[in-house]
């Protein structure tokens, strides 16, 4: 009776994509993904990026100290961002949102469960805001967007971010901004040392480490209005899990991310690092959640019916293409 | 520089001038630079200013060397005719009048001099036709018989009488009303007409016999001239225009000026019936038609042999694009031959129609937009006209064939040709209307629409046509641009201006399909978009066809309404994309929900079928989620789509919470800041701060804009506490000015709290000019507000005082008017004598303050002019005194408020 309307309108929503390694649906969540064929792919890549980390090391302190001091750019980078701007009105911004663009290291979807999860890997209570990469050096703080848009630029206390400061040293962070407050996600540098070529643990031990030094981070002051703050995380086994979702947090919960132990940090999408909504938990993990968490669910049909829905039907839709590209 | 110094005695003392000086003058006038050329220069200036210089003028025609000296004497000759000739005794202007007459002979009656003289001849020429407009007919009655008399004897002298014949049509009937009184103008035309019999006969004797190549170049201009005044007996009732279809086309010098002639014809508004106007009409152009098949095939490419050809031949293809569509446009009903049987007539006349139609579609595919322009206007117009024959709805294609048997016969002439004309407008189609991305005075980025520009003008004409094709035979639209989809997925043509060109295209004829149809072209189109998406490798090329996608899906607002899943997937996708870097892709997402959201916005708001909540709530939910990528200008833009959203909620407690939740970011961060402020106002001397505040505001604004008048209960919320944060910053800004001097103004903290100041003052104007509750406006809105806004106004430094301010008062005594009376003194008193402090000092200063200054003044008298009839005597001649300092502005605008 609607004419193909139906089939369309799943073509738009999982064909009809710009970045082809952008976070749509859940696969174990949308109707026409094949959910095996995904989280065989995810796996394999895991252990590809394991294997390029272990061997390839990339050159990337001097990247990275080319981000903290931001009017170092080479000549070449000049002139292009002098011709673009003359070209093109509307990309003034172009130079600086292009040096900060997608340096972010993001998460995909958690589909295919590591076999390792309870010892390698860490979960992390990650709020609702804006996701942003927070560069102090010079006596200023800086947030970029991941776009590479600048969206706030202030004093902290972070090395680097204020004026009483030294001015060689430099910090840059990885958090999640809401309402004045920075939710400390990872480390890149801390006082002009880099961490980002070292394993994720090893970069939350000296984020905490750093961060229990400094206590008045997280305390606003008429000087430092914004303050840095640690989220909660846990090692993935199930009971610390469980315990962790108990904790009682002052902000909303937005999702879980699970980090690799051995990660390095990396721009871009990484399979090391997966992402989960709360209410999936229960389903995807077993993990029991709190009631409130649960109700979050919005909209979504239960998640049982999609899976029964899927096997009964027997949908095995075309291999992901978006995936088998990597 | 002796020779100025010289020059400067010698040419205002002596009766007689030194021409070899002159030259000189003018030598150096020309050929050097600096001061001696502006010293040169005005020495010039001052002799044209002279009264008595024009008596020398025969002295430097007469030795002159330089033809720019002479020139430079013609000038001042023209302006004497121009200015004082019926002042002078009669005795010298019949010398001048003889004097100029005999050397245009003199100039004129060989080839060689001539073409030497060009210049200066001209000039004559123009002089001559001022005396003409001066003297004739009262004092040089015999002009156009002298004219016509002086022709025959020299070819040479009858090319240039032309020339000043058609110098005369242009000043008359062209440039007539600019430079002449009307009564003269009247005079004039009535006389020219009446003795143009001369004239003509001139003319027509000259085409006949064919003198001479030059002779005739030069007839047939000037009579393209007078083709648009004469008498309509001259040209049907003669035989001009066998003579122009029949002899001058076939050769290559006359063919584009013979056009124009033809075209000229073709434009005469005909009044009469009579039949053998009609008839002459299609003989001429059936000749015409012969002879220009003889040149052009429509086997050739136009297209590509345009773009190679030359000028002249460049030319000759705009000329016959021309006369096709005037002819077609005035005439063409004479041509069509709709019914048998044929006769030798009628067969020519077919023959003739279908060249004729089948060229003009070759020509609009020359890609030269002029020419391209000049097509568009007569397809435009004939798919109008034949749509009108019977406008209504073609019923679909259950009839099938017998569809077209019934068709009216007119239109089954131009069926096949309608359908090439269908390709042609789809790939060719115009960029439609778009919001740009620019960075005001202000140094903000802000979105503006693209206002009545050539292209959009184009879109509009285009987007008509195609309408009108579509109305015409919508199977064959939808047929071509299917093709056209499938050649973009399939490879053969894909490219990111063919697939924009085809999008817009499927954009513009929305609505003209009936609904069924529409949904099955649409599900169609929109499949193979997103499969060539899928196909199509790397961000860039998803970008586009995304877009594309994106612009094709809202234009077609109906199919959304009908399809509530549809809609939810598109804009949960518009959503998706939000959180897409790629560049580009977030202003597109932002500029499709707000399209869509505008269009389909109670479809928002209502519990559709198998949902359990209003989709807007949804969406409220999320909202942090949503925005989270995108910078302030697009959120922005975001919630002014929200806004129109929520607009369409009725029930006014629903409406209320809906617009808590949307203002729910911005009132916490608002109530943070508030907070810290109201501990120690210091907080709002911290960049950040403010700034964060300016975007709070804008964020309201984007909201209230859409919102509309329920906007209250938000505005209510922050109503108080937003004309502290005014006057805060206001005293603020003062104090850096009084400390630090107007250089204060430039500091980037000092310019950001002003934005802060300027956006509550635009805020307060949205939300005043969207209300309509006057009760509430008088009694909540006013009273604080001219207390906080009004004194602070009058006591600010002038650098610092917000022009908005005195929009706003306008905005409010426009939206009050006599309500507002009583506080009228009030406003006056606080803003009145210091803006015009301000402004009466000179004609630029304080731009803005101006125009908004007297639009205030305006708006006071229209609505409250009882206030100023009890004003005190010497108050009201201040007011008066204000409006007459206004009428002497310059600035275009402030003059035309005031008027």
């Amino acid at each position: 009776m609607d004419d193909g309307l139906d089939a369309l309108e799943n073509q738009l929503k999982s064909g009809l994509q710009v970045d082809s390694s952008a976070l749509g649906e859940h696969p174990r969540y949308s109707k026409f993904k094949n959910l095996s064929k995904a989280a065989e792919l995810q796996a394999k890549r895991r252990e590809d990026t394991l294997e390029r980390q272990k061997n390839g090391r990339l050159d990337k302190i001097m990247k990275l100290r080319n981000l903290a001091f931001d009017d170092v750019t080479s000549d070449e980078d000049d002139e292009k961002c002098a011709s673009k701007a003359n070209s093109k009105p509307c990309n003034y911004q172009s130079s600086k949102q292009g040096k900060y663009a997608d340096q972010l290291m993001l998460s995909e979807w958690l589909v295919d469960i590591p076999e390792t999860l309870s010892v390698d890997w860490t979960m992390v209570m990650s709020p609702i805001g804006k996701r942003c990469l927070v560069v102090a050096s010079r006596g200023l703080t800086t947030a970029y967007n991941k776009a590479g848009r600048q969206v706030g630029q202030f004093q902290s206390r972070l090395p680097g971010g204020n004026s009483r400061s030294k001015h060689q040293s430099y910090t840059i962070v990885d958090c999640i901004y809401s309402n004045q407050v920075y939710y400390l996600l990872d480390l890149l540098s801390w006082n002009s040392h880099d961490y980002a070529e070292n394993p994720y643990d090893f970069r939350q031990f000296m984020l905490k480490s750093k961060l229990d030094e400094m206590p008045e981070l997280g305390i606003p002051t008429a000087g430092f209005r914004n303050t840095f703050v640690p989220v909660p995380s846990c090692p993935c086994s199930s009971e610390q899990m469980t315990e962790l979702m108990k904790t009682n947090i002052s902000w909303r919960l937005d999702g879980l991310l699970f980090y690799h132990n051995s990660v390095v940090y990396e721009p871009g999408q990484s399979s090391l690092v997966g992402w989960l909504k709360p209410w999936m938990l229960p389903e995807i993990l077993k993990v029991p959640i709190p009631k409130m968490y649960e109700m979050e669910s919005n909209g979504q049909s239960s998640a049982q019916f999609i899976e029964n829905y899927n096997q009964k039907h027997k949908h095995h839709s075309k291999i992901d293409r978006d995936m088998e590209e990597d | 520089m002796e020779v100025l110094a010289q020059a400067k005695t010698q040419f205002f003392e002596g009766d007689r001038i030194d021409v070899g000086l002159l030259d000189e003058v003018v030598m150096i006038m020309n050929q050097r630079s600096g001061r001696e050329q502006a010293e040169a220069n005005q020495i010039l200036m001052q002799l044209k200013a002279d009264r008595d210089s024009w008596q020398k003028v025969d002295a430097i025609l007469q030795y002159s060397n330089l033809n720019e000296s002479k020139y430079f004497a013609l000038q001042i000759l023209e302006a004497v005719i121009q200015h004082k000739w019926k002042s002078l005794p009669q005795i010298q202007r019949d010398g001048i009048k003889q004097y100029i007459i005999s050397k245009m002979l003199e100039l004129s009656c060989q080839q060689s001099t001539m073409e030497q003289n060009q210049l200066l001849l001209h000039k004559m020429n123009l002089v001559l036709v001022q005396i003409v407009k001066q003297d004739w007919p009262k004092q040089w009655p015999t002009f156009i018989s002298d004219i016509v008399e002086s022709s025959k004897t020299n070819e040479t002298v009858c090319i240039n009488n032309m020339n000043i014949l058609s110098l005369l049509s242009e000043e008359v009937f062209d440039f007539g009303s600019q430079n002449l009184t009307q009564a003269k103008e009247q005079h004039l035309k009535q006389q020219f007409c009446g003795q143009f019999q001369e004239v003509f006969t001139l003319c027509v004797s000259i085409l006949e016999k064919c003198p001479s190549n030059s002779m005739v170049q030069a007839t047939l201009k000037t009579l393209q001239r007078f083709l648009t005044w004469i008498p309509v007996g001259y040209v049907f009732e003669t035989n001009i225009t066998e003579l122009l279809s029949e002899n001058f086309l076939s050769i290559e010098v006359y063919r584009v000026i013979t056009l124009q002639c033809l075209t000229e014809i073709s434009q005469i508004q005909v009044e009469t019936n009579d039949p053998s106007y009609n008839e002459k009409l299609v003989k001429m152009f059936c000749s015409t038609m012969r002879h220009i098949n003889t040149v052009l095939s429509l086997e050739l490419d136009l297209a590509a042999l345009y773009k190679e050809a030359s000028d002249q031949d460049q030319k000759f293809i705009s000329s016959l694009a021309q006369f096709l569509v005037a002819f077609i446009k005035e005439h063409v009903h004479l041509i069509e031959v709709t019914d048998e049987p044929l006769t030798d007539m009628k067969t020519m006349m077919r023959d003739a129609h279908q060249y004729a139609i089948q060229l003009l579609l070759k020509i609009t595919l020359i890609e030269e937009m002029e020419v391209f322009k000049i097509c568009l206007d007569c397809w435009c117009w004939l798919t109008a006209e034949l749509y009108r024959i019977s406008p209504f709805i073609q019923p679909s294609s259950l009839y099938g064939m017998m569809n077209t048997m019934r068709e009216h016969p007119r239109r089954m002439l131009y069926r096949e040709y309608l359908s090439v004309l269908r390709t042609t407008m789809i790939s060719r189609m115009a960029k439609p209307e778009e919001v740009l991305i620019v960075e005001n005075d202000q140094g903000e980025v802000v979105r503006e629409m693209v206002k009545d520009t050539d292209s959009i003008a184009l879109y509009r004409n285009m987007r008509e046509t195609l309408v009108y094709l579509t109305h015409l035979d919508n199977k064959d639209t939808e047929m071509k641009m299917t093709e056209k989809l499938a050649s973009q997925v399939n490879g053969g043509e894909f490219s990111w201006k063919n697939l924009n060109r085809l999008c817009w295209a499927v954009g513009s004829i929305s609505g003209t399909m009936i609904e069924e149809d529409e949904k099955r072209f649409l599900v169609l189109v929109i499949r193979d978009l997103l499969g060539l998406c899928e196909q199509k490798r790397g961000k860039d090329n998803k970008a586009v066809i995304a877009s594309n996608i994106m612009y094709v899906v809202g234009q077609y607002p109906r199919f959304l309404r009908a399809h509530w899943k549809f809609l939810k997937t598109v804009i949960n996708k518009l959503f998706e994309f939000m959180h897409e870097t790629h560049e580009g892709v977030q202003d597109m997402a932002c500029d499709t929900f707000i399209k869509i959201a505008i269009k389909c916005k109670r479809h928002f708001v209502i519990v559709q079928p198998a949902e359990n909540k209003p989709f807007v709530e949804e969406m409220l939910e999320n909202l942090t989620g949503i925005i989270c990528d995108l910078s302030h200008a697009q959120v922005h833009v975001f919630y002014e789509a929200v806004g129109h959203i929520i607009s369409a909620q009725i029930d006014g407690n629903l409406q209320e919470q809906l617009i808590m939740q949307l203002m729910e970011i911005p009132n916490r961060t608002w109530n943070d800041i508030i907070a810290s402020a109201s501990v120690s106002d210091s907080i709002l001397e911290e960049q950040e701060m403010v700034r964060s505040v300016l975007n709070i505001l804008k964020t309201n604004v984007a909201a209230c804009k859409s919102i509309g008048s329920a906007f209250v209960s938000q505005l209510g919320n922050i109503y108080g506490d937003l004309l502290s944060v005014y006057k805060i910053l206001s005293e603020k800004v003062s104090r850096a000015v009084t400390t630090h001097g107007e250089d204060a103004l430039k500091l980037p903290l000092v310019k950001t709290m002003r934005a802060v100041k300027r956006e509550i003052l635009i805020l307060l104007s949205t939300f005043i000019s969207k209300n309509n509750d006057h009760k509430l406006i008088l009694d909540s809105i006013v009273p604080p507000l001219f207390d906080a806004v009004l004194f602070d106004y009058q006591k600010n430094v002038p650098q610092a005082r917000e022009p908005k301010v005195l929009s706003l008062l306008s905005i409010l005594v426009t939206q009050l008017g006599s309500l507002l009376s009583p506080q009228v003194t009030n406003i006056l008193g606080a803003v009145f004598q210091c803006s015009i402090d301000m402004i009466n000092k000179d004609m630029e200063a304080f731009p803005e303050h101006r125009t908004n200054f007297f639009e205030l003044v305006l708006s006071l008298v229209q609505e409250c002019f009882s206030v100023f009839m009890e004003m005190p005597p010497e108050d009201l001649g201040t007011v008066i005194d204000a409006v007459v300092w206004a009428f002497q502005h310059t600035m275009r605008n402030v003059a035309e408020i005031v008027a």
